[in-house]
């Protein structure tokens, strides 16, 4: 059956358009979230030039939440001639299904034949996902937030991001950041960027690729393969006040090591927490230093408690408070400690969907942390049942 | 926030009981949710190379989730425990 050249399609919650003119499938929505921008077959010859497609014999089903549409495309310019069928399928539980068959009717050089999957950049630019490698193995990684020279995930297999998981069968697939050439879009493709090029095609030579996306109703979650990261040291914190005279007790009989933490406004105080520290000598992992008169603990003043405690524990300085505290008052490059700060992922609404709505929030603090310093955060403390400032 | 690779340490103000006593992390694997609000997890690694993955159940019914492809079901508002392994 001849249709218009645009078709509004539907695959269960999936909404999408079919292009006849050039066998697009453009903008698959869930709701108001765009998930994938574009799925399309392209035979590109040795100068990337893209042979322009010829669409014909297509046949459509078009049902109220699902579809099957099959075309065959022919490719000729020069010496290239290329035939490839394609059938795409919608299903009523949220899975669309492109498949390229092609063939080669004549012998060429080519850089790049088959399917090729645009993710929009406005949903995905920073945004994590999990890839599924060709060897099978998992990682965990995040769209670049700025345009990435390199590609940023290589043999890849399937993708997954939001609720939506893309497969790519047939080659290995790897991604580049389109935005590199005035794109808005990030292009997952076959055919490696390390692998030579052109490549001679001989005629019947065949390339078969499926992509599938599904949307994702049911919670998965993915576990990367390797380790990544160092598990963070979760340690017992003490407050010490120095204006007491009996301040010292509370570094007497502690075994385990501890986060010592003190606000001081003169040199005298630091003295005598020194002399107390020699004479008890407590098992001290990192000195939480705060001065009274700073919102965040200086230079000036963590390089002072530094040369009185000397050598043998981890300092931080920093605020009793939030991470809008050092995000407003930087520290320099060279700031002698780590960055201490306090979190709780209720500070403006104490319920509990709140508090899980925020677990996300509290990574943010540590990344961008890393835009303005080279230190690592101590994160202390941990307020889970609300506010509650020292 | 372990996942950002830039965490020395934390403290909590309460104590909280994170079923860590028979299994010492070294490494946390990263992890993702496709639906963080309803069901996150926490994997990690001892210096043995065991694995033990923390999944959590937000919400206040059984939750059946795919992890990496293997079916778990977590009870309402509880951590399941997968491994060591």
């Amino acid at each position: 059956m001849e249709t218009k050249s645009v078709l509004e399609l539907r695959a269960g919650p999936l909404t999408m358009t079919f292009d006849a003119s050039n066998a697009f499938i453009r903008h698959i929505r869930w709701g108001g979230q765009e998930l994938v921008r574009a799925i399309y077959g392209a035979v590109r010859d040795h100068n990337w030039a893209t042979i322009p497609s010829a669409i014909t014999n297509l046949k459509t089903e078009l049902g109220n939440d699902s579809f099957r549409i099959t075309f065959d495309v022919t490719c000729c310019e020069r010496e290239i001639d290329y035939f490839w069928r394609g059938s795409i399928r919608g299903d009523p539980s949220g899975k669309v299904t492109y498949v390229f068959d092609g063939e080669a009717r004549s012998n060429f050089q080519r850089n790049r034949i088959g399917l090729c999957v645009l993710h929009p950049v406005e949903d995905c630019a920073g945004r994590r996902c999990a890839i599924e490698h060709v060897d099978g193995s998992r990682e965990i990684g995040t769209f670049p937030r700025t345009i990435w020279p390199e590609q940023p995930f290589f043999d890849i297999r399937a993708i997954e991001y939001s609720q939506v998981q893309i497969r790519c069968e047939g080659e290995t697939f790897e991604m580049e950041d389109q935005r590199n050439y005035g794109d808005a879009s990030f292009k997952t493709y076959s055919t490696p960027q390390r692998l030579p090029k052109p490549a001679p095609v001989s005629v019947g030579q065949r390339v078969r690729h499926e992509v599938s996306v599904t949307l994702t109703e049911h919670p998965r979650i993915i576990v990367a393969d390797r380790p990544k990261f160092s598990f963070p040291n979760i340690g017992r914190r003490i407050d010490i006040d120095l204006s007491r005279p009996d301040f010292a007790k509370a570094l007497e009989h502690i075994a385990e090591p501890l986060h010592i933490a003190f606000t001081y406004s003169s040199e005298d105080e630091l003295k005598k927490l020194a002399e107390a520290v020699k004479r008890i000598k407590p098992n001290i992992a990192v000195w939480l230093v705060y001065h009274k008169n700073e919102t965040c603990t200086s230079t000036q003043s963590l390089l002072a408690a530094r040369k009185a405690l000397g050598a043998g524990a981890e300092f931080a300085g920093g605020t009793r408070e939030w991470f809008v505290d050092w995000n407003t008052q930087r520290p320099p490059k060279d700031y002698p400690g780590m960055l201490a700060y306090a979190a709780t992922p209720h500070i403006h609404q104490p319920d509990f969907t709140t508090m899980i709505e925020n677990i996300a929030g509290l990574a943010h603090g540590p990344e961008s942390a890393k835009a303005f310093s080279d230190n690592p955060v101590v994160i202390s403390p941990i307020t889970l049942s609300g506010p509650n400032l020292p | 926030m372990a996942q950002t690779g830039n965490v020395h340490s934390l403290t909590l103000e309460q104590r909280v009981d994170l079923g860590l006593s028979d299994f010492k992390p070294v490494h946390v694997l990263a992890t993702q949710s496709s639906h963080p609000l309803v069901t996150d997890a926490l994997a990690m690694v001892d210096p043995e190379g065991h694995r033990l993955t923390l999944i959590v159940n937000f919400t206040d019914r059984a939750l059946k989730v795919s992890l990496n492809g293997k079916e778990q079901t977590v009870p309402a508002n509880q951590v399941l425990r997968v491994g060591p392994a």
